[in-house]
């Protein structure tokens, strides 16, 4: 054929390249359900790690410009650090560059009441750290004036600005901690880079006098930032710890942002994963797509080769097919990724607000390696999922068309191996899951293991289902009932891969829908157990991950006292160091808290642990202990405290659903002792029976708004907010679980489509020899309903399986939770309606098609 | 003296210090209240005022603007020659009645900013640092009594009676001095009083401590070399001094051999014309004082040194005479590069004086400064 052998070797001849190019037009929808499948494999792929990489993205610059070129931090205790140490630093020259810096989220109703970070800097010493108060910019002091003079006066973008409307001189309320703020826009600054830019958008910049005032942060600082050069370090670090007081603390500026990355990449791992599985579904499909294409052609492929085209001309054929339609559904799967990503930030960056930390930073440019991984991934994915059938379609002999019967021998010898193939899949990855650790990627590897394992026992279990069910069917529907089995086993090579396909999706529909309710379930259960006060009272944050805003001292005296009390337990919940990084503190004064927590173990009973706990022992949480790898033989845990590092007896580990980072809950009077503050953070009111809880409700709250603007709710409310952000937090995963299920859908309907099509002939000689159009129907709505029905009964045990990995091992790997493992019918039914439905749907077309055509057309055609 | 005006033009053009690490990254603002600054609010010096000691020795934030300034020239034992110089700012940004009430102890409404140089003459290296910083929660201030003026670690503070510390470093300079005051306060002007222009108030208050006995140590890179010689000390405070047209100084300090000491000032208009306010001082060794008016004193500019920096052009050797008092001092700096590169240029240099008093051959040290060389300040103030 070619002249130029060489050339064969990388491309094909154009003749070949047109006969393919016209087989995909000529089975268009064919072609057009191939580039689907891929299309949405590859949206999700593009979407999810967009949102994955905006996050990060969104947190390092918000870290990033915060921190400058900062190496260390000096910080303090929970109620900051004396701001003495740094005037004392500065008056002993020891350092060349520290500056002062005060942080805190606050919001406002004139700059949309998103979280904003306000900074207190002093720009004096901010030149060597931050960029944005102009180093060679220069802002003149004598227009600075305001900045640094006036009461309240703030800095901010000029987008910022400008996207609200504000300008120079107008007042702005801030919303810090519940009180309310007055302040005013004394500058806009607009950096040049597009970086800076968007990092200052979610910053407000005042003097530390002014970030001091608003915040009622006097005489303290949050941390003092320090450049320590290279080379000196250690022997700064030394002579540091021996000017500075007992409490004060020097940290690599990496020590805390680095645990909080830690505990979003498991967040981001498992999406990661799932929008992977929605890649495998849609690679099913392609295999069985072209494999079916491949099998339809043989007779062409046939004649080829007696042509003279080489198998590897073959081969590159249908691979050059593949990689067209890889391409082009890889094309319009990043365009549909991107916009799918616009809202899959949305929800992932909400997720992490609520869970971990307040991302400043939005909307971060769509981060072009995402496109361009998932890109790759939807075409790679496609030519080695075209691979086989591209290889079968070279083995074809020189010769026409052999026989379908020889293929589905050959195929029924391959379901034994598949089976066992599966077998062994599954063992390995079962072992590999036993294997004690946390890292998700190995977890997940072994995940995915079983589920491939699972879908290869597909086709076994298909011909055995089917040859049993033969009866049953035959006993209502007779001759067709019998026959719609037999046809489902006899294309067992296509059948079962569309079989396979759809038992994934679905099983994954079950698993994560286990999970999530097991989850829901766990929660509910664990809050009617720890929430035992009738009205919470709290500061209104900006999220879960900022527990540490201050109740007003006088509120806390009014609730003591309030008519109907019989007890508040007061709360103080806040961040303090330790050497494994921040970790969070639940001290206080509930008597009973003891006996009301879920110990996972404990050195005692709950009466003893409480006891212990009095006498100045901690109990940490499940997550915490996980983290840190803590067992109850360790004994003690290490916390910085205000006299140095101090080890503290752990008298349990208690079950906690609230926080991924862990938390260590003490008792009041002992950490009022030991870290000398007297905040209270969060109360829980018991009131006398027959106390109106909404009436208290109510009359309190109207009672304490003229001191503080206090979040103060009866028990139902804060488990209906509990649960909402609960919901908001899968609200990602169910997102990706009907992206998941429409991929599978498409593949259930391309392979029910080719399937049926290709048998028009036979189906056209059943027409001829007298049944009816109602007949052809039902008996292949029949054939795509049995196989429905065995990818939907597949998918409970392996649904199941994926239930049990995710919530005994997935979970506890990534964040530490154990979940109550609540057994429901709901997702079993749902899926295995979801699966006959997906596939009678499929059915509905080719039965269609086939009834309205003329027998004779359809045995002519072929 | 009205030379440390110059550096209220620093302020306005400088905030923020341009630290040398610092990566220049273009940031543009806009900002509330843009407006120069006004001197409204602020007391004026109009007109002579009893100077009181030590309070008279700490701030006047009721001025607008103020300094203290103290430079020397000392020396080894081998006799290796070093001169210095170390002074701080304080500038108003608003006047104390109109100030805010704060409870922040970081608010404030004064900025310090301070200036530390070292001439290594033998060696032919000026090392010049600049810091700024605010007058609030310890970082930066004075105070009368007892005496002290810091930021950061920079810092002069009083001792004993008459007895001083005075300590400056930076990368690897530092100075650690004491000293002595032999002469006690030196009224400059008019008991204190000091008029640069015709208009009321365009004067300042303005003491000088001519002769302080000093010792101590200059480190360079790790090397201590142990020094003694000479300091002296200016402090004035102002709200308004230059008058329209002029656009630098010529300010000269001399200690000389016999005791005595001597201080004189010309102001320079753009076409060279002398300002008719320049002015000076002649202390006798017991301290008594003879004012010098500006028919009493002659200046002639020698020889000029071009700034390889700015490249600004400065005179670098004079004739003083006063024939008054009958002094002639050929005037030399002790090195030619003593430009002080900070936020504004200007030379700031120990110089070295030998000529002739009543019919005696004397020599001494002094300080010279010179501004409106690189950059006029006129319009500034």
């Amino acid at each position: 054929m070619s002249s130029q052998p060489a050339k064969t070797q990388l491309f094909l001849p154009p003749t070949l390249v047109n006969v393919g190019w016209r087989y995909l037009l000529r089975h268009g929808w064919q072609t057009l359900l191939m580039i689907l499948g891929i299309t949405l494999g590859v949206a999700v792929v593009v979407s999810v790690d967009m949102a994955n990489a905006s996050a990060s993205r969104a947190f390092d610059l918000s870290t990033e410009t915060v921190a400058g070129r900062t190496t260390h931090q000096i910080v303090g205790g929970p109620t900051g650090l004396d701001e003495a140490v740094y005037t004392d630093l500065r008056r002993s020259g020891l350092l060349d560059a520290t500056a002062p810096v005060i942080a805190t989220y606050v919001s406002s109703p004139q700059l949309g009441d998103a979280p904003l970070e306000l900074l207190g800097l002093d720009p004096f010493a901010e030149a060597p750290f931050r960029s944005y108060l102009g180093a060679d910019g220069a802002i003149p002091i004598d227009q600075l004036t305001a900045f640094y003079t006036q009461p309240g006066a703030l800095l901010l973008s000029l987008d910022l600005s400008e996207r609200y409307g504000l300008d120079l001189g107008d007042e702005i309320d801030l919303s810090i901690s519940g009180q309310t703020q007055t302040a005013f826009v004394a500058g806009l600054l607009d950096p040049e880079d597009e970086l800076s830019k968007r990092a200052l958008n979610g910053l407000l910049i005042a003097d530390v006098s002014t970030a001091q005032e608003l915040t009622g942060k006097l005489g303290t600082l949050d941390r003092i930032d320090l450049i320590l050069p290279d080379g000196v370090e250690d022997q700064l670090l030394s002579e540091l710890d021996t000017f500075l007081p007992d409490g004060a603390l020097v940290l690599p500026v990496g020590a805390r942002t680095g645990t909080v990355e830690q505990m979003t990449s498991a967040f981001r791992t498992n999406l990661t994963a799932l929008s992977l599985l929605a890649l495998v579904v849609g690679l099913f499909l392609i295999y069985n797509t072209m494999t079916f294409s491949v099998v339809q052609r043989r007779p062409m492929f046939g004649t080829l080769r007696s042509l003279g085209v080489t198998r590897r001309e073959v081969f590159l054929m249908v691979q050059t097919e593949a990689l067209a339609i890889g391409v082009i559904g890889a094309g319009l799967g990043v365009g549909l990724g991107i916009a799918l990503g616009q809202g899959a930030v949305r929800l992932v960056s909400q997720t992490i607000n609520d869970l971990f930390f307040i991302l400043t930073v939005e909307g971060v440019a769509i981060p072009t390696d995402s496109l361009i991984k998932g890109a790759l991934l939807g075409v790679v994915a496609t030519v080695i999922a075209a691979a086989f059938p591209a290889w079968e379609a070279a083995s074809v002999p020189p010769r026409a068309a052999l026989t379908r019967s020889s293929i589905e021998q050959k195929a029924s010898r391959a379901v034994l191996w598949a089976a066992l193939a599966g077998l062994m899949l599954i063992a390995s990855g079962t072992v590999a899951l036993f294997y004690p650790t946390n890292n998700l990627i190995l977890s997940f590897g072994a995940t995915f293991f079983i589920t491939i394992g699972f879908a290869l026992l597909t086709p076994i279990t298909t011909s055995v289902l089917m040859r049993m069910i033969a009866y049953l069917t035959g006993g209502i529907w007779g001759a067709l009932g019998r026959m719609a089995p037999r046809e489902v086993v006899n294309s067992i090579s296509r059948t079962s891969v569309a079989v396979a396909a759809l038992m994934i999706a679905v099983s994954v529909t079950i698993g994560v829908g286990l999970m999530v309710g097991s989850f829901r379930f766990t929660v509910v259960t664990w809050m009617e157990q720890i929430l035992t006060g009738d009205v919470y009272i709290s500061v209104p944050g900006t999220g879960v991950s900022e527990p540490t805003k201050r109740i007003d001292p006088e509120a806390v005296t009014i609730m003591e006292n309030w008519p109907g009390v019989q007890h508040a337990d007061l709360l103080r919940a806040v961040a303090v160091d330790s050497p494994d990084g921040p970790i969070n503190i639940a001290a206080n004064n509930n008597p009973s808290d003891g006996e009301e927590q879920l110990y996972f173990a404990a050195t005692g009973t709950p009466k003893e642990v409480w006891d212990a706990v009095k006498a100045g022992a901690v109990v940490i949480s499940e997550p915490l202990a996980n983290r840190l790898n803590f067992t109850l033989e360790d004994e003690s845990i290490s916390l910085f405290t205000d006299t140095g590092p101090r080890e503290f007896e752990v008298a349990a580990i208690y079950y906690d659903y609230s926080s991924t980072q862990g938390t260590v809950i003490m008792w009041l009077d002992n950490y009022r002792q030991i870290w000398n503050d007297e905040s209270i953070t969060a109360v829980a009111l018991r009131l006398e029976p027959g106390q109106d809880v909404d009436a208290v409700t109510q009359e309190l709250s109207a009672a304490l708004t003229p001191i503080q603007e206090l979040l103060v709710q009866p028990n139902l409310a804060l488990r209906t907010q509990t649960l909402e952000v609960f919901d908001r937090t899968f609200a990602i995963t169910s997102a990706l679980q009907l992206l998941t299920m429409t991929v599978a859908f498409v593949g259930v309907l391309s392979a029910m489509l080719s399937l049926q099509l290709e048998k028009q002939r036979q189906l056209g000689i059943l027409k001829a020899i007298g049944l009816t159009a109602r007949q052809l129907w039902s008996l292949i709505l029949l054939e795509t309903g049995l196989m429905g029905s065995v990818a939907g009964l597949l998918a409970w045990p392996t649904g199941y399986g994926l239930a049990i990995i995710l919530i005994y091992i997935i979970n506890r790997r990534s964040f530490g939770w154990t979940l109550q493992l609540q057994l429901v019918p709901e997702p079993f039914i749902q899926a295995l309606i979801v699966a006959v439905f997906a596939a009678l749907l499929a059915g509905l077309y080719p039965a269609y098609r086939i009834s309205r055509r003329v027998a004779a057309d359809a045995i002519r055609f072929d | 003296m009205i030379r440390n005006k110059l550096f209220i033009t620093t302020f306005t053009a400088i905030f923020f210090l341009v630290s040398c690490n610092a990566q220049p990254e273009q940031v543009t603002a806009r900002v509330f209240g843009g407006a120069a600054q006004s001197i409204e609010g602020f007391q004026r010096a109009d007109g002579p005022q009893t100077l009181i000691f030590p309070d008279d020795f700490g701030p006047h934030p009721e001025y607008l603007t103020e300094w203290w300034y103290y430079t020397g020239n000392l020396q080894t034992d081998s006799g290796r020659p070093f001169g210095y110089q170390l002074t701080f700012f304080r500038r108003a940004l608003a006047p104390p009645d109109e100030t805010t009430e704060r409870v922040s102890d970081w608010a404030s409404d004064q900025i310090y900013f301070a200036h530390f140089a070292i001439s290594d003459i033998d060696a032919d290296q000026h090392y010049s640092f600049e810091r700024f910083t605010r007058g609030a929660a310890g970082l930066a201030g004075a105070q009368a009594e007892p005496y002290e003026v810091w930021l950061d670690e920079w810092r002069v503070e009083q001792i004993g009676e008459d007895h001083y510390s005075l300590f400056a470093t930076q990368d690897g300079i530092s100075i650690d001095l004491t000293f002595t005051d032999e002469k006690g306060p030196v009224l400059q002007g008019i008991e204190g009083y000091s008029q640069k222009g015709p208009e009321a108030g365009n004067a300042s208050y303005y003491y000088s401590q001519t002769r302080l006995v000093s010792s101590g140590t200059i480190e360079i890179d790790g090397e201590v070399h142990e020094v003694a010689g000479l300091s002296w000390k200016d402090h004035e405070y102002s709200t308004s001094v230059l008058s329209d047209g002029l656009v630098g100084w010529d300010w000269f300090s001399i200690q000389l051999s016999d005791g005595s000491d001597l201080m004189v000032y010309q102001l320079r208009y753009a076409d060279g014309r002398i300002g008719e306010f320049s002015s000076g001082t002649l202390i006798a060794p017991d301290g008594s004082t003879t004012p010098l008016s500006i028919d009493d004193f002659e200046l002639e500019v020698n020889d000029t040194w071009l700034s390889p920096h700015s490249e600004a052009e400065y005179p670098s050797a004079w004739t003083l005479s006063i024939p008054s008092v009958n002094l002639t001092l050929n005037v030399t700096p002790r090195m030619a590069d003593q430009e002080m590169l900070v936020s504004f240029i200007y030379w700031e240099g120990a110089i070295s004086v030998n000529g002739n008093y009543n019919g005696l051959e004397v020599t001494g040290n002094g300080y010279v400064e010179l501004t409106g060389y690189a950059g006029s300040l006129e319009g500034e103030f």
